[in-house]
């Protein structure tokens, strides 16, 4: 049975970088980190996107902070969905309303107040929001939330109806937001860097929270030159702990190996390799034993998290957008004072200037041993 | 999919009042799902001590209800029969909400600076399947799908298109549940008696089973199709139970009260108590119908 193609025809991200492609990569050519210390409470560095969001004008007071973030990307994609009548919407998040729970959780304990948790707190509020906006275009929607690859989902699910010929096109938004439960809950497992996060370097010592998300516009027939396709996804699980990777990562080995058989391309074609790349003393040498015993001829392995931070359940498509735009500009960027990489031949310390990439992988790994492998070819 | 039919098998429903399949098949041969004297929420205990026995695990001791019940539906229902490359999918609207609304309390209302790391990484949607994974050493693909109170019609959407993928990529498992929380009722704008309910079961290409007949501007225009006028059994949601006629109506509504997730219920039933006559399957969802017939 023949099989369509999956072409991304647009995408955009939102993440302590930048709001839209080109103050991502301004951010990104200046290398400079946009962190904070989040507060108090958690006295720890995050990747906000609160000041870049502070001044954006929505049509609605009434929104929760995730809905926000996706309101931003599809106006950053909007030119090129708006006129093409229903487009599935697969969403992808972690968080859902969790942090307008919790602003709000001692006054409904305490003082007994109205608030309406059924609308608020839980996934349906972000599609809802995006349907109030775009009634003719988003009528279908489906939330996956799988922790740290809920996004992977996204893609998988689509990209599996697309290329079945099931349907043309689909809009994929990963957002997820920095809350006290998630940060506080990370760092009861010592999962967070209390200095900031150094992915893929011996210096790690644990992640950094960020927020914002990714979308992806794909379709099967695209008005014009698309930008990249999508040859191949896959996922599994490691059925072995509820938190932890496999230590051996031979899971996660099976399912970028998966992917590479789907793919239908040679392990050397891969030029390029956006890990998952967490910052945790154990994530990061999981991943990569994995990639090591696959790829032979060195390929780059980079994790975008040393600039956003971790964003959960939106890391795959927002840092896949992001690769795209470094993909474009010819370069791979490292994050300033990058030091010590696991591996000296896989790893830059500092940002290099690469010819064509024509093929890359990228990874996302959730609690439970969830992976998904995801390999995008490049077009434009 | 409207031409394609779809099987369900490997089905299992458990609550605090079903175990087994004898349990459902008792409760229908006396009325229990069309006669609502019989709807009792207080039919909806706590006692879920029962679900811990048939796990042989120490990570019993760490799951919540949810990811004991869930685990216990896919061990009696697909489990035995689920292949390497089955998809498995969980289909909540609230998922692991009791664990989340202590790791919120414990930080906002006890001021903690630390939770228990149980409680957190428990506390992620996919966790049951997770668990269902860790201690069957298996390595399928799993996802979890919520949409709170919106589950019902992403389920609906979603099935139709992913069922067309049976012929390609093989049948999938779903298991889907609820538990009761306090956080529910938290919400004193919303009244929903949401009940600790689970089921699971496999979907496969088939020459006989449902077929989904799309979504309907009204009722009456469902009430006017061949269908349903030949249906002897009708399964719908609680909002249409007593606006419909002239057959057998039943609902799963007893069983799962106001949990979104009743669709993911019903459409298994007709399959579990093995009627044989022709049924349609209704749910709503913001003025609009849809309508799957079943045929076995």
């Amino acid at each position: 049975m023949k099989k369509n193609k999956v072409y991304i025809s647009n995408f955009s991200s939102v993440s302590a970088l930048g709001i839209h492609n080109k103050e991502t990569l301004i951010s990104l050519n200046n290398k400079k980190l946009n962190y904070t210390i989040y507060g108090s409470k958690f006295p720890y560095p995050v990747f906000s996107i609160d000041k870049l969001i502070e001044n954006y004008k929505f049509e609605s007071n009434n929104l929760i902070k995730n809905a926000k973030t996706a309101l931003i990307l599809l106006k950053n994609i909007e030119d090129s969905f708006i006129n093409k009548g229903d487009i599935p919407l697969f969403v992808a998040t972690s968080t859902g309303g969790i942090k307008e729970t919790e602003e709000r959780y001692k006054d409904i304990i305490i003082n007994n107040t109205d608030y309406p948790l059924f609308k608020w707190h839980f996934f349906n509020e972000i599609s809802n929001s995006i349907k109030k906006e775009y009634p003719d275009i988003f009528k279908e929607s489906f939330t996956f939330s799988t922790a740290c690859s809920s996004s992977g989902h996204s893609i998988l699910q689509a990209f599996n109806l697309i290329q079945n010929g099931i349907i043309d096109r689909a809009v994929i938004i990963g957002v997820d937001i920095l809350s006290l439960t998630t940060m506080i809950g990370f760092d009861s497992l010592k999962l967070v860097s209390h200095t900031i996060t150094k992915p893929l370097s011996n210096k790690r010592d644990g992640l950094t929270l960020g927020e914002g998300g990714g979308v992806l516009l794909l379709e099967s027939k695209p008005d014009s030159d698309p930008i990249a396709e999508i040859v191949a996804i896959s996922s599994n699980s490691d059925g072995y702990h509820i938190s932890s990777p496999d230590p051996d990562g031979i899971y996660q080995k099976e399912c970028i190996e998966r992917t590479l058989q789907m793919a239908n391309i040679n392990k050397e074609d891969i030029s390029y390799i956006n890990a998952h790349g967490t910052g945790t003393p154990m994530n990061d040498e999981v991943e990569i034993k994995a990639i090591k015993s696959i790829f032979k001829h060195k390929p780059i392995v980079t994790s975008l998290k040393g600039f956003i931070g971790h964003t959960l359940g939106a890391s795959a498509v927002t840092e896949l957008s992001i690769s795209l735009l470094m993909l474009k500009e010819k370069t791979i960027f490292q994050v300033p004072d990058f030091e010590d990489p696991i591996d000296k031949e896989l790893i830059p310390e500092k940002s290099i200037q690469i010819e064509d990439i024509k093929y890359f992988l990228k990874n996302s790994f959730g609690f439970g041993g969830n992976n998904v492998s995801i390999i995008i070819k490049r077009l434009l | 999919m409207k031409n394609a039919c779809f099987f369900i098998k490997d089905i299992s429903i458990i609550n605090s009042f079903v175990k087994e399949r004898e349990d459902i098949i008792k409760l229908f041969n006396n009325n229990f799902f069309s006669d609502p004297s019989q709807w009792d929420i207080g039919l909806h205990t706590d006692s879920f001590s029962f679900l811990q026995d048939s796990i042989d695990s120490p990570l019993k001791k760490r799951m919540s209800k949810i990811s004991l019940g869930i685990y216990n539906v896919l061990q009696k229902g697909p489990g035995s029969n689920i292949e390497e490359d089955d998809e498995i999918y969980l289909i909540s609207s609230f998922a692991e909400i009791d664990t989340t609304d202590q790791i919120i309390k414990n930080i906002i209302i006890d001021d903690a600076n630390l939770v228990s790391p149980t409680l957190f990484h428990n506390s992620v949607h996919n966790t049951p399947l997770s668990y269902w994974t860790i201690i069957n050493k298996r390595h399928n693909y799993c996802a979890t799908i919520s949409d709170g109170l919106d589950t019902n019609i992403s389920f609906i959407n979603w099935l139709k298109y992913r069922a067309q993928l049976c012929k390609i990529k093989k049948n999938f498992i779903i298991a889907s549940g609820e538990e009761n929380s306090i956080f529910f009722k938290l919400d004193k704008t919303t009244k929903k008696n949401i009940v600790s309910s689970f089921c699971a079961y496999k979907i496969c290409c088939s020459e006989k089973g449902f077929r989904y007949l799309g979504e309907f501007s009204s009722l009456e225009e469902i009430l006017k199709t061949a269908s349903f006028k030949e249906a002897k059994y009708v399964f719908c949601s609680i909002n249409e139970f007593h606006k419909i006629k002239d057959k057998k109506v039943l609902t799963e509504y007893p069983l799962v009260f106001d949990n979104p997730t009743g669709i993911v219920f019903r459409l298994a039933l007709p399959f579990y108590l093995g009627i044989n006559e022709k049924t349609v399957i209704i749910e709503s969802h913001l003025h609009k119908f849809y309508m799957y017939e079943v045929l076995l």
